[in-house]
């Protein structure tokens, strides 16, 4: 744990009361949990549980009833930490006589922006979320979805080093909610430091290197994803496709080996993601030139927000960068998918899972797994990656290729010793 | 090229620069010729009508500068029983006594016209084509130039043929006033977003202000009908009433009724611009950037106060300028209106330009001088007196009320005039009119009776210090004015008047004791011009709306919108009634019989005293009803004033402050 925290929350108490000062609702009690610099950190908890009120306390908008929250090392209500701070609250609230264009100037204008440089983050951010073509339609006239999006732009227009994302989600539609995962992943790559508060398993899940899961106002559990989620007593294997017997003799070594006592579990065809079918048509859609009156899907990531910016900010980053390979693992992040860019297991087993598994091209364009180059010491996010932006590393654990290796060893000596024998499939 | 396109194109030249200086160039070489032509014109008018002005004058000033109802002064007088009678020798005397004095009063008549023909139009004229200029340049500056004059022409083309048809004249000065109080809001608010464009998250806060001004219905309504109240209100004018009464109405309810509804927009706006982004949670996203609390609350100042200046520029100027137009109308006494350069002028005109288009310095008549001795024995008389009643029991608090009723009832005494008799008022401090050799007018009003309107009391003046003297012919419970030379003013600045209550020359006495209510015998004389006096009222009225803005905010910091509103409302009200709340309270008796504590009373006295208190400066500032008699709001009153106003709006806006950086902004009061 680092010395300093950008957020250290000890004993958090909120509670509120009625008009003649009785207890009405405890929403937050003893919330104790520091986030590190550069990580993505999830505040997950069903509604009520206090998470919303925990990022009000930490921004100040509520004062706590007892214990201390410091935010980079000071009181959350200290105007000079704010200059360093993103935030997108649960729902947008806008001022509805602007249009897009002057609320983000507005904001730019908080944040004390040049001319110039407000200029040009406005037009990238409004290209970024999607509404350059509706930028000088008052807000009041935005679908729900819209106004997230413009609600997220203002958020990013100081290009914050900690960015507060409440239900960042919420009324956004698959194509918008894919980019703001994205972009929370690729906000992490840079180094920023995400605080995500959801209710939804799979927005925190996709993002976070670490969380809290609230409720009742208590934390109930900390951790990594890895070391919450992760399964210890089973495994998966993702392969091509295999015939019953190459199953079946899977099987068998694993009978073999652990006499009897484990076994195939369960044999079954990938689904491929409603979110990534989504995305497919979508993509299929845009190719086709269809056009919308509502936000388009959004350009790429506003230039002073990714990782590989030009000019002085370039060399800025180029100094303080942590390593060539994360700049790397970042451009692949951004650039196009490969056809299928299949991880083969390394070493001197790689022949005999070529010769066991008989390649086919992937059924679907999902790119397997490459481990994400982080610059955080923190473990690696969950990948909601984008069929044009691939990311992400596999979901659930990562494979252990050792035992895959010992596993394929014992077959090459049983296919010696029988090559008839075929075992059931589970 | 589609009409579109042109318009486009048109638009992209008018913001350029080279458009710009040339369109200035032009304007300000059009403003120089039009005043040019004004001054050639009026000096050649002039020249030839100085030799004619004597006999003009003497026409019109034969009869002493009096109100329009003073009756004829060889009106018939109903004598009084044992009145004196003069011997034929006596009546000569007094007739050319009566002569000399007519001459004098004509001298100040003929000085009060010389100074209305030297204020001359050109200052006015050169102020309009000023305002004017200032306007098209702001236009052209702020990129407008090219879309004004489309506007200029397109209301020309629609409201110059409106003109010929009867009916509709009234509709084309309506649309006309609207069009032009628009187009001047337009730019002045354009010019406001220019200047509030300056760095900083307190300046974006305040233009972010002129933005919800302007595109919000809720002020949108009030701006529409104070622009409409301003085109439609010269159109009320009764055109048959005499001409100073309709200046003084128009600038009643232009100045009056523009602030209130001012005000009012001011207390609505700057209460929901906070209450409502509370309500809304927008300012959740406000706050959390780099902005303190205090630049927050200045920042909606300002843009309410931006708001005001713009709102109150546009009334104000389409209030002076309608008001120099209405003063060229036809007064009473005249065929048709003349403009200030002919010399031949009713005695409406002389009063409208003497007494209402001027800023007077007005002084009362002094106290009687005491004698302490003697006022302490009667005091302790009353009280004697009053041991007789049982119930009468001697406190200090009684002893001081006995003191203030007898105090009230001596002055009563003083200004009260018995039959046949006279009585001698002082008028001290006339020292810079009698330097200045600018003539006075003395105002007075008179009470008798049950003031029958069709029995006007003749009453003697007398002037000492100079010895001239008139009589004048009185209608009872109204204001008569009378010019007077500054030669009645001694060398201590000090000015004597002897009333009598009867004609001394013919020897008439009237039937009752006259008196002189309070505030019905003053000495007022021209110390400034209107236009500077229109200027300082403008500026005292700004410094109240922003007391008002940041009464609004203040209160929204803690309070929902109905809440602070009502708040903010009686507060207004309050200090605008200050001044009659402190006057009623004169007359209220707070006190049992005995003079002890009242259980309702009493609490009640302490409140409105409290309060009368409070706003004494606010209320006593009465900018608009001293724009409407023509007196003076001189630059101390207008600092001190101002300097009060605004400490009292740095106090709200600390502890604003200091309230809003307490609350929890994620809860709304109003929930």
């Amino acid at each position: 744990m680092s010395s300093n925290p950008v957020v250290a929350c000890q004993s958090l108490v909120k509670v509120f009361k009625d008009f003649w000062l009785r207890d009405r609702a405890r929403a937050v009690d003893g919330v104790t949990f520091t986030i590190e610099p550069h990580e993505v950190f999830g505040l997950l908890g069903p509604n009520g549980s206090g998470k919303s009120t925990t990022i009000k306390m930490i921004l100040g908008l509520l004062k706590p009833d007892a214990g201390r929250i410091s935010v980079f090392g000071k009181l959350p209500s200290d105007v000079s930490i704010k200059k360093r701070i993103g935030y997108l609250p649960e729902e947008s609230y806008l001022y509805q006589f602007l249009n897009a264009r002057e609320t983000l100037d507005y904001y730019g204008k908080l944040f004390e922006l040049d001319r110039r440089t407000r200029l040009k983050r406005i037009d990238e951010l409004l290209d970024m979320v999607g509404l350059a073509g509706a930028q000088f339609r008052p807000v009041r006239e935005y679908s729900k979805g819209m106004q997230r999006r413009i609600g997220l732009a203002q958020a990013l227009i100081n290009d914050p080093e900690f960015l507060i994302l409440d239900e960042p989600t919420t009324g956004l539609d698959p194509i918008g909610t894919r980019q703001v995962k994205d972009l929370i992943i690729e906000l992490g790559r840079r180094g920023k430091t995400v605080l995500l508060s959801s209710h939804l398993l799979s927005d925190v899940e996709d993002c976070v290197n670490r969380m809290v899961i609230l409720y009742g106002g208590k934390v109930r559990e900390e951790g990594t994803c890895e070391s919450l989620l992760e399964s210890e007593d089973k495994i998966t294997i993702e392969a091509d496709t295999l015939d019953d017997a190459t199953i079946e003799e899977i099987d068998r070594i694993i009978r073999s080996r652990s006499g009897n006592a484990k076994s195939v579990l369960k044999v079954a065809r990938p689904r491929q993601r409603l979110e990534d079918l989504f995305m497919q048509i979508v993509d299929k859609a845009r190719s086709q030139q269809v056009t919308t009156s509502g936000a388009t899907s959004g350009g790429v990531t506003a230039s002073f927000l990714r990782a590989d910016v030009q000019g002085d900010d370039l060399i800025k980053n180029l100094v303080s960068a942590p390593s060539h390979a994360e700049q790397d693992a970042a451009r692949v992040a951004s650039t196009p998918a490969p056809a299928a860019p299949v991880v083969a297991p390394t070493g001197p087993d790689a022949n005999v899972v070529d010769a066991l598994i008989k390649a086919k091209a992937p059924e679907t364009e999902r790119p397997a797994a490459s481990t994400p180059a982080r610059p955080a010491p923190a473990p690696a996010p969950r990948s909601a990656a984008a069929p044009s932006a691939p990311v992400a590393p596999p979901a659930g654990p990562s494979v252990d290729l050792g035992l895959i290796g010992s596993l394929l060893d014992d077959a090459k000596r049983d296919a010696k010793k029988n090559d008839s024998d075929k075992g059931g499939a589970a | 090229m589609t009409l579109r396109e042109r318009l486009s194109a048109l638009n992209r030249l008018q913001q350029t620069t080279t458009f710009k200086v040339i369109a200035s160039c032009v304007v300000i070489a059009l403003a120089i010729t039009v005043f040019g032509v004004h001054l050639v014109r009026t000096n050649s008018v002039n020249a030839p009508q100085t030799s004619s002005q004597t006999s003009g004058r003497s026409s019109t000033s034969s009869a002493p500068a009096s109100d329009a109802q003073t009756p004829p002064a060889d009106a018939a007088t109903p004598e009084v029983a044992g009145a004196a009678v003069g011997t034929e020798a006596e009546r000569a005397a007094q007739a050319e006594a009566e002569r000399a004095a007519r001459s004098n009063f004509e001298a100040a008549t003929r000085a009060m016209e010389t100074i209305i023909s030297a204020r001359g139009s050109s200052a006015q004229v050169g102020l309009s084509v000023l305002a004017v200029t200032g306007i098209a340049l702001g236009a052209i500056w702020l990129g407008l130039g090219l879309t004004y004059l489309g506007l200029v022409v397109l209301s020309i083309c629609i409201i110059w043929p409106m003109t010929f048809v009867p009916s509709l004249r009234g509709a084309a000065r309506l649309l006309g006033g609207g069009v032009a109080l628009t187009a001047a809001f337009t730019v002045i608010m354009a010019a406001m977003r220019l200047l509030l464009s300056a760095p900083g998250a307190m300046f974006a806060v305040a233009r972010n202000v002129l933005a919800e001004a302007t595109r919000m219905k809720m002020t949108l309504i009030f701006i529409v009908m104070l622009i409409f109240m301003l085109a439609a209100l010269p159109g009320l004018m009764d055109p048959d009433s005499p001409l100073r009464y309709r200046v003084q109405s128009f600038l009643q309810w232009g100045t009056g009724g523009s602030f209130w509804i001012i005000a009012i927009l001011t207390l609505v706006f700057s209460v929901s611009t906070v209450a409502f982004e509370q309500r809304d949670k927008i300012i959740w996203q406000t706050i959390t950037k780099p902005v303190a609390h205090w630049q927050y609350l200045l920042g909606k100042w300002i843009g309410v106060m931006a708001v005001n200046f713009a709102l109150l520029s546009v009334s104000g100027t389409g209030v002076y300028i309608f008001t120099e137009y209405l003063s060229g109308q036809r007064a009473m006494g005249e065929i048709e209106g003349v403009r200030n350069d002919q010399q031949v002028m009713s005695e409406d005109r002389i009063i409208l330009h003497t007494q209402v288009l001027v800023a007077r310095r007005t002084i009362e008549a002094s106290p009687p001088k005491l004698d302490q001795k003697i006022f302490e024995q009667n005091v302790t008389a009353r009280i004697e007196a009053e041991k007789s009643n049982p119930n009468f029991v001697l406190t200090e608090e009684v002893r001081a009320k006995l003191r203030e009723e007898l105090l009230k009832a001596t002055i009563r005494e003083y200004r009260s005039v018995p039959p046949a008799q006279a009585q001698v008022f002082r008028f001290e401090g006339l020292q810079a009119a009698r330097e200045a050799g600018l003539p006075l007018t003395l105002r007075y009003k008179i009470d008798a009776g049950s003031n029958r309107p069709d029995l006007p009391y003749r009453v003697s003046l007398l002037f000492p210090n100079d010895g001239s003297r008139a009589v004048r012919e009185t209608a009872l419970g109204q204001t008569h004015s009378l010019p007077v030379l500054s030669s009645a003013i001694d060398a201590d600045g000090n000015m004597d008047v002897e009333f009598a209550n009867g004609d001394v020359q013919r020897g008439l006495a009237n039937p009752e004791t006259m008196n002189f209510p309070p505030g019905g015998l003053e000495v007022s004389y021209v110390v400034s011009g209107y236009g500077t006096n229109f200027l300082r009222v403008m500026i005292v009225l700004w410094v109240k709306l922003g007391f008002l803005a940041m009464l609004g905010i203040a209160g929204a910091t803690f309070l929902s919108f109905p809440v602070a509103s009502l708040v903010a409302f009686t507060t207004f009200l309050s200090a605008e009634g200050a001044k009659f709340l402190a006057d009623s309270l004169e007359q209220f008796d707070s006190t049992t019989a005995s003079g002890g504590f009242h259980i309702i009373k009493t609490p009640i006295a302490w409140i409105g005293n409290a309060v009368a208190g409070l706003f004494s400066v606010y209320s006593e500032l009465r900018p608009t009803q001293r724009l409407v008699d023509g007196l003076l709001m001189d630059w101390s009153s207008v600092s001190t004033g101002s300097a009060v106003l605004l400490l009292w709006t740095a106090l709200l806006f600390v502890a604003a402050v200091l309230i809003f950086r307490r609350r929890e902004l994620a809860i709304y009061s109003g929930n």
